[in-house]
């Protein structure tokens, strides 16, 4: 008597237990292939029935119903979570045409095809993504007119990324460039008031393009069913005008530029070009951005030679090497000890401006070099500062370090002179990393 | 939750003190000494995030009982604990965010109990029982294997758990006697993780607190070869443990 209430307890204790075990499996294991009907995907042959009555006279409303459909149904089970049945149909019967059927019967309350949600992880709306391989690359044609490809999985994890943060308004990139096509209609809602240190004055607008194809790379209007996708979806451009339409601008404008961006609260900093010489003029800039808190990060150069400055000033900087759509170093990219990561920049699709058209504002195309690179970085930054706001600088830079792809390890274990730490990654940066 | 929990402390004292002021008549103590062992899953809230989990945990203590009196006895708990959280969770808060999955901790466990047996009635009597478990801090370094750069992180856990319980004895079986009722039981602890990748340094605290206070209680105490005496217990709702003991008395 007492081992067999023993035993009887023990077997409920353990039911209660293992229950939430078997259902787990169940769903991960018990799913059927999807198929897709539209836009919306539903698991194939299923129809989920609510039932107005349990019993019909003597007899189960579940078992009438399996009789009266008998060429059409299966098995009916009972899903015990919600309390509504599954029905198992023949796969050569239409579902939807049962599904209307069904709904007519009067002891059906109502009936639903079993739809598939989507995850978070979808990639955003925008028009062209799909060229976008520097966010998500699955091997895709990303240069039509070439057929060039890249090699799935060489990208920044940007899907993996925005499942943790697509950023927030309050944390600007200030965009030292040639200004931003202000009126563009990819950037016009993320553009707040900058500067233009050429004209000394208010209107930061772009006369060369290259500082809109940089913002737009950033941070781009995301999910808005046009044009491309940021980095950072949400934060703020400040374009801070430096240079002019020829592309050259002075190391004062720069370090103008620089403690204006950091004086007016910008968290980045992109810098998006280098010259040879090093001066006071700019470290000072650098440094007085730092200290205000501000991740300063800066392209490494296009010359295939060493890193130019103010990339160089490595304990202000964070600096940014390119590499393609194969995860190998784009040929161009400048080298030594001073590199600290690389992100994709041959070939980034993003926002063109042309002077020559100033009123073409639906334009997008591809550019090349580590002034692209960059901003891939400083939309990172804006997204780990979105998502965890009381970083300091030093963290946010190291983070993006040591969070990055040693992708040419089998060339280079460790880091290296090439791509430093290696290529960036938004899915160890800004998702959990599993402790086992 | 906090005011009725300490009114039923109260309560609960009050109801030993008043039988003790009933009976100052003392008898011999009567010593048992025992083995007893539970295995406990109980749902924990984090109070930061509102995050449910799990709390699992297995314990093999000793235990030293008095009967101080036939109404009053009290018991002393050493012993060894194994705990881990069922699903796994995330420590978001710190620089680069943490996931823990499956991490055991292994602890002592130190506790003391007080049950008192103050009304009986023909074959039924009602009991009261509290109990305090402090589960020991348990720390584990784990190394976090980045691709270029290796850091190590640091989880530390302690947690107590009190139980007070209103039990109905039933002693009309020859050697058995059964007993149900209500239980309070709390559960309360830290779970400190930090971080050292390079120059990075940081640390989390996430605190979590059992997430239904009020349960149920059943079990049934064997008195077999004159000595010895087993029990069997489990405990529903507020968590789900079943425990089972052994004493010897002398």
């Amino acid at each position: 008597m007492v081992k067999k209430t023993i035993f009887l307890l023990l077997c409920f204790v353990l039911t209660l237990n293992l229950s939430p075990v078997l259902t787990r499996w169940a769903y991960y294991h018990g799913g059927e292939p999807i198929r897709s009907a539209g836009y919306q995907r539903f698991v194939p042959n299923q129809i989920i029935v609510k039932l107005k009555t349990q019993e019909w006279g003597k007899r189960s409303a579940s078992e009438i119903l399996q009789t009266g459909y008998s060429s059409e149904i299966k098995e009916i089970v009972l899903h015990s979570q919600t309390g509504y049945y599954i029905c198992h149909i023949h796969s050569s019967c239409d579902s939807e045409s049962l599904l209307l059927d069904l709904r007519q019967n009067s002891l059906v309350a109502d009936a639903s095809l079993n739809y598939i949600a989507r995850l978070a992880s979808e990639p955003p709306n925008d028009t062209f993504f799909i060229f976008q391989y520097a966010l998500y690359n699955y091997g895709q044609i990303y240069f039509p007119t070439d057929d060039r490809d890249g090699i799935s999985g060489s990208d920044i994890k940007a899907l993996d990324g925005w499942d943790w943060s697509t950023g927030d308004r309050g944390i600007v990139i200030a965009v030292i460039d040639s200004g931003v096509a202000l009126n563009h209609e990819d950037l016009m809602t993320k553009v707040v008031s900058g500067y233009n240190f050429i004209e000394d004055s208010v209107d930061a607008s772009d006369d060369n393009g290259h500082g809109t194809l940089v913002a737009s790379i950033a941070a781009a209007e995301t999910n808005n069913s046009i044009g491309v996708a940021g980095v950072c979806w949400q934060s703020k451009i400040m374009p801070i005008k430096c240079f002019d339409s020829l592309g050259d601008g002075s190391y004062l404008a720069i370090a103008g530029g620089i403690r204006f961006a950091a004086d007016q609260g910008a968290r980045v900093i992109n810098m998006s070009f280098g010259a040879e010489s090093d001066s006071f003029i700019l470290e000072d800039a650098c440094q007085y951005a730092f200290l205000k808190g501000c991740v300063l990060i800066a392209a490494t150069g296009n010359d295939g030679a060493q890193v130019l400055y103010p990339a160089q000033y490595d304990d202000y900087c964070l600096a940014v090497g390119a590499s393609n759509a194969s995860d190998q170093l784009a040929d161009f990219s400048n080298f030594g000890s001073q590199v600290d990561v690389v992100a994709p920049g041959v070939d980034v699709f993003g926002v063109l401006f042309s002077p020559d058209e100033p009123d073409n504002l639906q334009s997008y195309g591809w550019g090349s070099g580590t002034s692209f690179a960059a901003p891939h970085v400083s939309g990172a930054a804006a997204l780990l500062l979105s998502y965890k706001s009381t970083l300091s600088n030093i963290q946010v830079m190291s983070l993006i370090k040591y969070t990055a792809d040693d992708v040419n390890d089998r060339i280079y274990p460790g880091i290296d002179v090439y791509m430093g730490y290696g290529r960036i990654n938004l899915k160890t940066l800004l998702g959990p990393f599993p402790l086992n | 939750m906090k005011k009725l929990f300490f009114s039923l402390i109260i309560l609960f004292f009050h109801i030993i003190l008043f039988s003790l002021e009933e009976n100052r008549t003392q008898n011999n103590l009567v010593y048992f000494t025992g083995l007893r062992t539970a295995y406990s899953d109980a749902k924990v809230v984090f109070s930061d995030t509102d995050m449910e989990n799990s709390l699992i945990s297995m314990v093999l203590a000793l235990e030293v009982r008095v009967d101080i009196f036939d109404y009053l006895s009290l018991g002393l708990i050493a012993g060894y604990n194994w705990n881990h959280f069922k699903d796994p969770f995330q420590a978001t808060s710190l620089p680069l965010s943490l996931e823990i999955d499956n991490q055991s901790n292994n602890s002592m466990v130190f506790g003391l109990n007080l049950m008192s047996e103050f009304f009986s009635s023909g074959d039924f009597s009602i009991s009261a029982r509290g109990e305090f478990l402090y589960f020991k801090q348990f720390e584990q370094e784990t190394e976090i294997n980045l691709e270029i750069v290796t850091g190590s992180a640091l989880t530390k856990h302690w947690f107590y758990q009190g139980t007070l319980d209103l039990v109905l004895k039933y002693h009309g079986l020859n050697s058995i006697i059964l007993y149900a009722g209500p239980q309070l039981n709390f559960i309360k602890g830290t779970l400190t993780i930090s971080e050292t990748i390079e120059e990075i340094e940081a640390e989390t605290e996430l605190k979590h607190r059992q997430k239904n206070l009020l349960g149920v209680v059943a079990g049934m105490v064997f008195e077999f070869a004159r000595n010895w005496e087993a029990g069997l217990e489990i405990n529903y709702f507020s968590k789900l443990t079943i425990s089972a003991n052994v004493f010897y008395s002398f």
